[in-house]
């Protein structure tokens, strides 16, 4: 009796974890406030651990970052040098087009942030999961960022604001397979949503209209139709390929992200959410090429609310 | 040594191997995957304490990991749980001192972790886990975890205290 009792106790131990477990993983999916409280308290009490052990052991990280990438820091060397030169032949001529470049932006107001207020941030953190992609910045609640709040880098669109903490905001990215966004291709008027398929991999846009032609190279950027958690107008990515399937007549498409989401350093956090924006209707974009968000959607500040969950409609 | 050492040591063992995931490792990627060594602790605190203080270890071990990550919360805990628990009974089925239980169950275990998350996680609905990449996912934290099994192992039989309430050798 005794011997059974003790070989017992341990399964109950284990049923009580995998209880405890569960009764954690529930709350969660249904959004129990408790626990994103939990997570944003845990985040700011251990960030300054984080940020000191971080600045003292960089020259360490750093080692090892480089001894495990080698290969790929050799052909990024090899890359880069033949970029190097490619790039010499061409400075003059670079020159040359990015005064033309300038006059045509210039022409054109592609600034798409436009208006919206913006919260300059930090990248200090990668994924820190192995089965999300996300990166962490160094602002959070305390700035102003809200839950949903659309992020941006140089280029174009880098993601969304997923968690918030008091002093920091994890952002899922564009790549990331549960991540997608409604898209316009300009100068056409074909939509679509552009899904992450992970790490490295371009997007996959369904065309509203599987018919619609939509070339290489093209610019898309966010639709912001009712209901997005993007504004409208942002750049998202170049069609890399337009494929035909083969006996209907649609296309699949693919798109390369407009900013290199491996090398972030610092972001942009729109100050807006889609509850108060006013929707403007969709229209053909202008025949220059990107459309123009300053034009189309004045900025919003945010409410408190949440725009919503983890995947967002066209 | 009375029982409330054995819980202040963990919880300082603990602590310092959360501050080294969360804080040290932070940063560190190998081939883009991030080591996990919370699960690697943690199936080594079965194998050296049993199949039930080494599932209570895991679990406290994964929850603090899933405090950082966006992932169902309590997810990491709950793998982590099972495959401590699987792997202490099996160390405690083999008997006497087993030399290379320590390694071999780390590494078994590690990989089974990894694949449980994803097989768990897509059953809750998270897009895209079971794909090629979850093999380099699993080799990585396997290999990281073997590699630090001999510390954690010293250091879950100074929580353990072997000849007490440990199946250490």
């Amino acid at each position: 009796m005794a011997v059974s009792r003790r070989s017992a106790r341990p399964r109950f131990t284990l049923l009580v974890l995998i209880l405890a477990s569960l009764t954690l993983i529930t709350l969660d999916l249904r959004g129990a406030a408790p626990i994103p409280r939990l997570r944003g308290k845990a985040r700011d009490l251990f960030s300054p651990i984080q940020s000191a052990v971080s600045s003292a052991t960089r020259p360490v990280t750093d080692f090892f970052h480089g001894a495990f990438q080698y290969r790929q820091l050799e052909n990024d060397n090899a890359r880069l040098r033949a970029q190097l030169a490619q790039g010499r032949s061409q400075q003059i001529q670079d020159q040359y087009l990015l005064q033309t470049n300038k006059d045509l932006t210039d022409l054109l107001k592609l600034d798409f942030v436009g208006d919206i207020p913006t919260v300059a941030a930090r990248v200090i953190a990668g994924s820190e999961s192995n089965f999300q992609l996300t990166i962490v910045i160094d602002r959070g609640s305390g700035a102003g960022i809200l839950k949903g709040m659309p992020v941006v880098a140089g280029q174009g669109l880098v993601g969304r604001v997923i968690e918030v903490s008091g002093k920091q905001s994890t952002i899922l990215l564009l790549t990331d397979p549960s991540a997608s966004v409604g898209v316009q291709f300009a100068p056409s008027t074909a939509v679509g949503v552009a899904s992450g398929q992970g790490q490295g991999k371009p997007l996959t846009v369904t065309l509203v209209d599987p018919s619609a032609s939509v070339p290489v190279g093209t610019v898309a950027v966010t639709s912001g139709l009712e209901g997005s958690p993007y504004p409208r107008g942002v750049p998202v990515g170049e069609v890399a390929s337009a494929l035909s399937e083969v006996g209907v007549q649609s296309h699949v498409v693919t798109l390369r992200p407009v900013v290199d989401l491996s090398q972030l350093s610092y972001v942009d956090v729109l100050i807006w959410t889609a509850q108060s924006a006013p929707v403007p209707a969709p229209a053909p974009a202008p025949t220059s090429g990107v459309t123009n968000p300053a034009t189309t959607v004045p900025p919003v500040v945010s409410s408190p609310a949440s725009p919503g969950g983890g995947v967002s409609g066209p | 040594m009375n029982p409330e050492a054995h819980w202040l040591r963990a919880a300082l063992v603990i602590g310092v191997l959360f501050c080294i995931h969360e804080a040290l490792l932070r940063g560190l990627r190998i081939d883009g995957v991030r080591p996990d060594i919370l699960l690697g602790a943690g199936i080594v605190a079965a194998v050296v304490g049993g199949p039930e203080l080494g599932a209570l270890v895991a679990f406290v071990l994964a929850l603090l990991g899933d405090l950082f990550v966006n992932t169902p919360f309590g997810l990491s805990a709950l793998v982590a749980c099972l495959v401590a628990f699987v792997a202490g009974s099996i160390r405690f089925s083999l008997g006497t001192h087993t030399r290379w239980a320590v390694p071999i169950l780390t590494v078994v275990g590690s990989i089974t972790g990894v694949v449980l998350w994803a097989l768990i996680g897509t059953v809750l609905g998270l897009p895209s886990l079971l794909h090629p990449h979850l093999i380099v996912v699993a080799a990585v934290v396997a290999a990281v975890n073997l590699a630090i099994s001999p510390a954690n192992a010293v250091a879950m039989r100074w929580v353990f205290a072997p000849g007490e309430r440990s199946y250490a050798g």
